[in-house]
């Protein structure tokens, strides 16, 4: 157990390019903390950067307050869960799990008495002779973290590790790995680009994009408070809508030919400046009793199962809209509809510095 | 990155570069031994750094007539029979093994399996177990010291025709489907696709087949008993056999380094043709 | 084996695998069997006719001291030069795989060998080790080492072992390093991660995942030995002194063209093809399985 924190680390390639941007990041003692952007964010980078596998270009890293900037990755007491498991084929399970441990010089029944232990945990124990060309995905997954389990390192580090999995089995295993953490209490840092697992899985999530960190909370907070563009449009699915409009004399913001805002948000912005408005696919409805609405033509409208989704856009401007209706919701391509919404829902941003400004 | 600690990194680099120094050591001795006068090189011990003599003893060698009491043909001569040993059997070998490559896979014949396991049986038979009864066999045909006895006996084995069948097979069957609703028979398809798409491992085996065609060493020693049809790579021996009684080193080792200088060339320049070639034709 | 989608021109398809097949019966078979059948005669000291006998020739040679000796010395001369060859790649390959700048250097400085005729490598080593003229030769009279190659059998074996060997490192190395290159990097990471040092990582993690690239080099190796280094050996030492270096595959020639003992040469050259028979077998067999790394 430990925590873990990153100081002003940056990490520039030769040649130039910047992965990551002169960082600053504390993780807690036993939070499980998850790192999530799009691809070439930069979050496997840092994952990699603490485990010791990429070189940091400045900046240090404490692991329990230790520096380890110079520390090679065995002797960090980490673990790392890779994204393809990284098992050993030519070994059993037992000895995958077993390898950690030998090499640290513990005595052969205690090795025993731990991975027969985590194997029960992970319900590995009839499988402990098999080596991994015949498991399953899944079993290959709780190989590789009981490999990581075993070792009882200061620090978990997962690198992706559901995504060669299908969809149902990674539901499963997300809750698995949820449980576990929390039972073993051990600081995790978990990378994916999948917002649905980041959601569920961190105590708090790091948001990053290009290298920097966008915004760093735990998930209500960045759901209901996200502080940029890029956070608003990243978490939630289907994403929040977004329509970009100019300020005009009277400090309203005009989205479109008509749709007008007005708001206490806007009093301190000046007029011909871009800001852009958010709201959630949720928090948008087709009943009264909503203090504000605007009116939509409809585009596109697809039936999902439990929910009716409805595309469209506002007269004159280009942005798509999408609201959630139940199931049982109808209308026609061309239609214009009411959509009513709460004002306290909408969430503000500078269109160009990409910033929430409320 | 792991372990970046600089010893590692060094210890490294130190290692690979004495691998080198071992491996290169013999040839520099020859190279050494090329570029000195003829009796430096009965001195002992034999000099390590290069003499000045390289353009001298080059032109000696190649426009002499071969050194004293060897019997061997002049070496610009020997130089050309062994580029065109090593052309026909490369050239030869890859046409030959495109042609029933193709058959193959890609036509239903009866005895077709046969043809395959007949094929495959080359394998298992290189020259060195059959010399005799080969060696028969070329001179009833009246093939001894000639060009295609050089090279005919050594196109047919089965490591080109294997290859090229395994790339065949990858190819798409739409591909073939495709270019036959466009009005392609067998040969317009075989010229037109088969062929440009196998471009990189013809190219490939091409660097491979020369190496092994100019290295030959049993086969033209056995075929050949006319002095001009000799090659450069089997003279050596007798040169240095005869320089028991004329030392003429300097002669010897420039022979050598021009016997070794065609292939050495082929294989740095393309390096990475070289090694696709060397692992694609033993899968 | 054959594509789905074919063609059914069977003149066509006979005309294509003519060439490699004629070429085969004319220069493989035909001579293949004609050795079977020749090393079932002996023909008599003049020439002039041949006795059907069997196998007594296989029995003799069974019997012969001569090519028993010769049969060990060729396994111990395989033996030696794979060992040698593929440890010293692989000690090589080793290290050149940590090499991210420069790698392309290394590797075009170590495989060039390859390209060296068998014949020539024998003759590099034979002037660098002359009894009188040698410069290693110089070195080691400088240690006290009396060096004679020509006098001295062990010192004979031992020169055309390390020429031998010399040739193929650059082969060996090329195979080593491709393969250990196929190790995902994921996974020496992980053993990184789980506390194993350069030297541990290499034997329990990468050595036996490359066991299948080793054991192909084993047969590669034992096959070049026993068939591609008549080269060497005849310019080296032409199986002396005293038959020290006489391999199996020299003795064929030896006893054939030199001897003329048509009916024992051909009795060899069938023993020699059932080695290759063999060993080509193994190496189809037991090497086409791929280790997947997942």
């Amino acid at each position: 157990m430990a925590e873990v924190k990153l100081d002003q680390v940056e990490k520039v390639y030769p040649g130039g390019f910047c992965a990551i941007k002169e960082m600053y990041l504390e993780i807690h003692d036993g939070e499980l903390m998850v790192l999530v952007g799009p691809s070439g964010c930069g979050k496997s980078t840092m994952l990699r950067m603490i485990a010791g596998l990429e070189q940091i270009s400045s900046g240090e890293i404490y692991i329990e307050n230790e520096l380890v900037n110079n520390k090679e990755p065995a002797d960090r007491d980490i673990a790392m869960v890779f994204q393809n498991y990284a098992l050993y084929p030519h070994m059993s399970v037992y000895d995958n799990m077993a390898y950690g441990l030998k090499n640290r010089k513990i005595s052969k029944n205690k090795i025993d008495e731990l991975v027969n232990e985590v194997a029960k945990t992970l319900e590995l124990d009839k499988l402990l002779g098999r080596k991994p060309k015949a498991l399953s995905g899944g079993q290959r997954q709780r190989v590789a973290m009981g490999r990581a389990i075993v070792r009882e390192p200061k620090v978990f580090l997962f690198d992706e590790p559901l995504s060669n999995l299908d969809a149902k089995l990674r539901v499963q295993m997300r809750l698995e790995i949820k449980k576990l953490q929390k039972k073993l209490g051990v600081t995790s840092i978990y990378v994916t680009h999948d917002q649905v697992e980041a959601m569920t899985l961190g105590h708090r999530l790091v948001l990053l994009n290009e290298g920097q960190i966008e915004q760093i909370g735990t998930p209500v907070e960045v759901y209901e408070n996200p502080q940029s563009l890029f956070v608003a449009s990243f978490i939630g699915s289907p994403p929040m809508n977004l329509m970009e409009g100019v300020i005009n004399d009277k400090k309203e913001l005009v989205i479109g030919n008509q749709f007008c805002l007005k708001s206490n948000v806007l009093e301190k912005t000046e007029t011909d400046s871009k800001i852009t408005v958010g709201i959630r696919p949720e928090h948008l409805y087709d009943s009264l009793g909503m203090d504000n609405s605007f009116r939509m033509l409809v585009e596109n409208y697809e039936r999902q199962g439990a929910d009716s989704f409805v595309y469209g856009k506002i007269e004159g401007c280009e942005d798509l809209i999408t609201v959630r209706y139940p199931a049982d919701f109808y209308c026609s391509i061309g239609e214009s509809l009411k959509i009513s919404f709460q004002s306290n829902n909408l969430h503000y941003f500078d269109t160009d510095k990409g910033v929430r400004i409320d | 990155m792991i372990e970046n600690r600089p010893i590692l990194d060094f210890i490294t680099h130190i290692v690979l570069i004495v691998g080198i120094v071992i491996i290169a050591f013999p040839i520099w001795v020859m190279f050494v031994g090329a570029t000195h006068e003829g009796v430096r090189m009965v001195q002992v011990p034999l000099p390590l750094l290069p003499g000045d003599q390289f353009f001298i003893n080059l032109k000696t060698t190649l426009l002499g007539s071969g050194l004293e009491g060897t019997k061997t043909a002049p070496v610009w001569l020997m130089l050309l029979n062994s580029l065109a040993m090593a052309l026909s059997i490369a050239i030869g070998k890859i046409i030959i093994s495109l042609l029933s490559a193709f058959a193959i896979v890609y036509f239903r014949f009866p005895f077709r399996m046969a043809c395959f396991w007949m094929i495959f049986i080359t394998l298992m038979l290189p020259v060195e177990v059959r010399i005799l009864p080969t060696f028969e066999v070329v001179a009833n045909l009246g093939l001894l010291n000639s060009y295609a006895g050089l090279s005919i006996p050594l196109i047919a084995s089965a490591t080109a025709t294997f290859m090229f069948r395994q790339v065949f097979m990858t190819i798409p069957d739409e591909l073939l489907e495709s270019a036959r609703l466009d009005g392609a028979g067998p040969m317009k398809f075989f010229k037109d696709f088969l062929v440009p798409l196998s471009r990189t491992n013809i190219a490939a085996l091409f660097v491979i087949l020369f190496i092994y065609g100019w290295n030959q060493y049993l086969w033209p020693l056995l075929i050949t008993t006319d002095r001009s049809m000799y090659t450069i790579v089997m003279s050596i021996k007798r040169m240095i056999q005869a320089a028991e009684q004329t030392p003429d080193w300097h002669i010897i080792m420039m022979t050598s380094l021009l016997a070794m200088l065609p292939p050495i060339l082929v294989v740095m320049t393309m390096q990475k043709l070289f090694i696709k070639g060397l692992i694609e034709s033993e899968k | 084996m054959l594509k789905s989608i074919h063609f059914n021109s069977q003149a066509l398809a006979y005309l294509l695998v003519a060439p490699q097949v004629i070429i085969t019966l004319v220069f493989f078979i035909w001579p293949a069997g004609q050795a079977l059948y020749q090393s079932f005669l002996i023909e008599d000291a003049f020439g002039l006719g041949s006795e059907f006998v069997w196998f007594e020739n296989f029995i003799y040679l069974f019997e012969d001291d001569y090519y028993g000796e010769s049969f060990g010395r060729t396994a111990l001369f395989s033996f030696l030069v794979a060992v040698i060859s593929m440890s010293f790649a692989l000690f090589l390959a080793g290290f050149a795989e940590r090499v991210v700048r420069g790698g392309l250097f290394y590797k075009t400085l170590l495989i060039w060998p390859y390209a060296v005729a068998p014949v020539l490598a024998g003759a590099l080593w034979v002037i660098m080790f002359d009894p009188s003229l040698g410069i290693i030769t110089y070195f080691l009279k400088y240690f006290g080492i009396d060096w004679n190659y020509k006098l001295n059998g062990n010192q004979a074996m031992t020169l055309v072992v390390m020429a031998a060997a010399w040739k193929q490192v650059a082969y060996n190395f090329l195979f080593f390093l491709a393969g250990i290159h196929a190790i995902p990097k994921s996974m020496i990471e992980a053993a990184a991660i789980d506390g194993s040092g350069p030297v541990r990582r290499f034997w329990t993690i990468i050595f036996p995942l490359i066991s299948p690239v080793t054991f192909f080099l084993l047969v590669i190796n034992t096959v070049y030995a026993f068939f591609d280094t008549f080269g060497i050996i005849h310019v080296m030492t032409q199986g002396g002194p005293a038959k020290a270096t006489e391999i199996l595959v020299y003795k064929v020639y030896n006893d054939g063209f030199i001897g003329l003992d048509l009916g024992g040469s051909a009795a060899q050259s069938v023993i020699l093809m059932f080695i290759v028979i063999s060993l080509t077998v193994i190496q189809f067999r037991y090497i086409e399985k791929k280790v997947e790394y997942k």
